[in-house]
């Protein structure tokens, strides 16, 4: 025991045989967990850091909106035809934008433009958070299920995986959409709102947006099993469900927290393409996709209404695809060792 | 009289050792499935294809072969990972190889693996104090705020700094976290460890630590072991019996002198050529380097006959036609080779095909009257076949 005791003390002070990180590294990363380091470098990571800052911001803009809107600070809906002129086009330059209307007014309505957009982040947020987080818990169950079981349960879930993948989703839900639109009235007993036609869309679109996440988290599982640790914890007696809760799903929650960011900026343009085609929530309620529809009319005469939610969607969508890639880079597995 | 006569001698002494793990006639066949809807079997990986052993108390059978042999199959099998195609594991008199789940989960706590890369075989996301605790809270072996205690307990006897068990494996290096993983196969006492080349990952310089470290376990708690590892020199001090794989099967099997100074098998040989070996070089002696040609058959298909034919130097007609079985040819020696001898020394005439009633073709001969080939089976018989005089010997 003396001697491997002894020469021990080597190993600790030339750090073994660890790879890259140099001795000095290793000593400032003491005590860290995998989470605190991929915080770390994420913290020095510029880009992902300004997109986070958006994100944040846009999710604190959609959450108060709807508290804003009812003490009256923003209105969305009320027509302003005194600041139109003869061919309701916003009187002034930039829109009409004033002290009251700090961007200006919508033409034809003279709706207060700020109010519209930003209400607009609000709804369609919501459907693209849920419905991100609905595809992802989906997937991640069928997809941990197939990676685990393997063998006929596997295959089965496998090709359900690729059937679904393979359905016309966009024409279905064009299709069912007053059908569907309907059962969820019934199922939830709400009326024919924003928020029904909200729930159908994230339905629609949590059901046919799971795929790429269980094919993702199947081979996660996939991998994951190979590694001993599993092996170990086999051969310590541990039981299935502490090996998923307890071996598995830790190095899941990683790869499931990208693949929701990832998934938020597709989500938000699907959004707003349903809504621009009326299979979302419906005007006058803004969405990010309705609002881009009000503006495609006037892109000759009031080029600043017409850019606006453009600008706006464009942003939101490539912050969250930064700040999707940034948490990949500094949650990969490999950046741990 | 035929000098093929086995004649019946008296019984040596019986074993003075308990045994442990009596393992017999082990086999894994993977399927391979085709690719396609309906994926069928359209082929056996035999990694494992019939090895019989025994592991004695407090004692390391040493388990050496290239890559690809079946060694690591083997180990998983002792530890019920896989569930074998055929065969009995024996532990303490029970057999395990047909266990279900439940019925194994009181045998996990005297059955424990090391693994190869301490890198995989520690969960990343989990501290060290939980990985060493966990054991311990899947059998409920000790209340729950006396884990930690335990805990550093273990850490220290692996000499490691108790206090670390906050930390995470990534902050160790490859040695100490081959230690960590030693220390999470010690919290359960287990009778049996299978360590799977659990050095093989180390740098050269950490090796011999480790090893050290697990010689002094195995002193400290009277372990048995199951040492896996693909050369000879890293088995030899750690290992008084060795056996040799090749593609599924064990080639040779002995106690440490057999195998180091008297192999009889070519493929031993081959493996021993490459060890470096202090000793004859103080006498200014040296072992000859042969080069396995080649690389191992695919156990899917592997050849007819003997397995190592492909590559052996030495091999016959009847190599290729007739299997060579372990014939035990010493007090703790066997062999499948039917030309078994020192090197250089091999004999002129296959001494197992009288046994197998072949002739030295490996045709079918009529006039021989087959025998009962000593050694197959775990352990070792107390009477033998002596190749020197082609009979019967015993101690
Ligand atoms: N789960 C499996 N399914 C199919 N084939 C397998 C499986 N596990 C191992 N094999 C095959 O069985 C053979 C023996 O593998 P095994 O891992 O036991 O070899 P090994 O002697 O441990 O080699 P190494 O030194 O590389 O670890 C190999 O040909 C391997 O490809
Ligand atoms: S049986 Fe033949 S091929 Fe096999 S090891 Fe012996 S001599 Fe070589
Ligand atoms: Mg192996």
């Amino acid at each position: 025991m003396s001697e491997s005791a002894t020469v021990f003390e080597g190993e600790e002070l030339s750090g073994g045989s660890t790879p890259p990180s140099a001795p000095g590294e290793a000593k400032a990363i003491a005590g860290k967990s995998p989470m605190k380091l991929a915080m770390m470098r994420l913290r020095k990571d510029k880009p992902t850091m300004v997109s986070l800052t958006v994100v944040i911001l846009v999710v604190v803009a959609a959450v108060l909106a709807p508290l804003l809107v009812k003490m009256g600070v923003l209105d969305p809906f009320s027509y302003n035809q005194n600041l139109l002129d003869a061919n309701t086009i916003p009187e002034g330059g930039w829109s009409g934008a004033s002290g009251a209307h700090p961007l200006g007014v919508e033409p034809g309505t003279g709706r207060d433009a700020m109010s519209r957009f930003w209400y607009g982040i609000t709804f369609s947020l919501m459907i693209a958070l849920t419905a991100a987080m609905l595809s992802v818990i989906i997937g991640a169950v069928v997809g941990i299920i197939a990676g685990f079981s393997g063998g006929w349960v596997d295959a089965i879930l496998s090709r359900f995986t690729d059937l679904t993948l393979s359905f016309p989703s966009t024409l279905m839900l064009l299709a069912l959409s007053s059908l569907g639109l309907k059962l969820v009235q019934q199922v939830t007993g709400l009326p024919n709102g924003p928020l029904a036609q909200g729930i159908y869309c994230t339905v629609v679109l949590a059901i046919f947006g799971w795929t790429s996440t269980a094919r993702v988290v199947r081979g996660q599982v996939l991998s994951i099993k190979q590694r001993e640790f599993v092996e170990a914890a086999v051969v310590l007696g541990a039981s299935k469900p502490r090996i998923y809760f307890k071996e598995i799903l830790p190095n899941l929650w990683a790869p499931l927290l990208v693949l929701v960011t990832l998934m938020m900026p597709a989500y938000i343009s699907a959004e707003a393409a349903l809504s621009y085609l009326q299979v979302s929530v419906k005007p006058p309620t803004p969405t990010l996709g309705n609002v881009l529809a009000d503006s495609l009319k006037y892109a000759q005469v009031d080029p600043f209404y017409f850019f606006m939610p453009a600008i706006l969607i464009a942003t939101i969508v490539i912050s969250f695809n930064l700040l999707g890639d940034g948490l990949r880079d500094a949650l990969d597995p490999k950046g741990d060792r | 009289m035929s000098d093929t006569t086995i004649a019946t001698a008296a019984s040596v002494a019986p074993a003075s050792t308990e045994t442990v793990l009596s393992v017999e006639n082990l086999k894994m066949h993977f399927p391979v499935k085709g690719s396609g809807i309906v994926r069928r079997t359209v082929g056996h990986v035999k990694a494992v294809d019939g090895v019989s052993f025994e592991v004695a108390k407090g004692t390391a059978l040493g388990l050496v072969g290239e890559s690809g042999c079946g060694k690591s199959t083997t180990g998983r099998m002792v530890t019920r990972l896989y569930k074998p195609t055929e065969g009995k594991i024996n532990f303490e008199g029970t057999d395990i190889a047909n266990y279900s789940g439940k019925q194994l989960h009181p045998m996990r706590r005297e059955i424990q693996m090391i693994f190869q890369d301490p890198s995989t075989s520690l969960n990343p996301r989990h501290t060290v104090g939980s990985i060493i605790g966990a054991p311990l809270r899947i059998h409920k072996m000790v209340p729950k705020d006396k884990v930690l205690d335990r805990v550093q307990e273990l850490l220290e006897i692996v000499g490691l700094n108790p206090e670390h068990y906050n930390r995470y494996p990534h902050e160790f290096s490859g040695g100490q976290r081959q230690r960590i993983g030693i220390a999470r196969a010690l919290t359960l006492q287990p009778k049996l460890l299978v360590a799977d080349e659990p050095v093989s990952a180390l740098d050269v310089s950490i090796q011999a630590q480790v090893i050290n470290l697990l010689q002094d376990l195995q002193k400290e708690f009277d372990i048995s072991f199951l040492f896996i590892a693909h050369d000879l020199a890293i088995v030899r001090h750690f290992c008084p019996e060795i056996a040799v794989m090749y593609l599924g099967k064990i080639v040779e099997i002995g106690d440490r002198e057999s195998i180091y100074e008297h192999a009889h098998h070519p493929y031993t040989q081959a493996l021993l050529s490459a060890v470096p070996d202090v000793k004859q070089a103080a006498i200014g002696g040296r072992r000859e380097r042969i080069r396995l040609e080649g690389d191992v058959p695919s156990p899917i298909n592997p050849p007819s006959g003997c397995h190592f034919r492909t590559r052996c130097a030495i091999a016959k007609d009847i190599c290729s036609v007739v299997e060579p079985p372990l014939l035990q040819i010493g007090k703790k020696h066997k062999v499948a080779c039917h030309f078994p001898g020192e090197i250089h020394q091999h004999p002129e005439k296959p001494v197992t095909a009288p046994l197998l009633g072949v002739d030295e073709f490996g045709a079918p001969d009529p006039g021989a009257s087959p025998a009962e080939v000593p050694g197959d089976g775990p352990g070792y018989a107390d009477t033998w076949y002596d190749l020197a005089n082609n009979s019967r010997g015993s101690a």
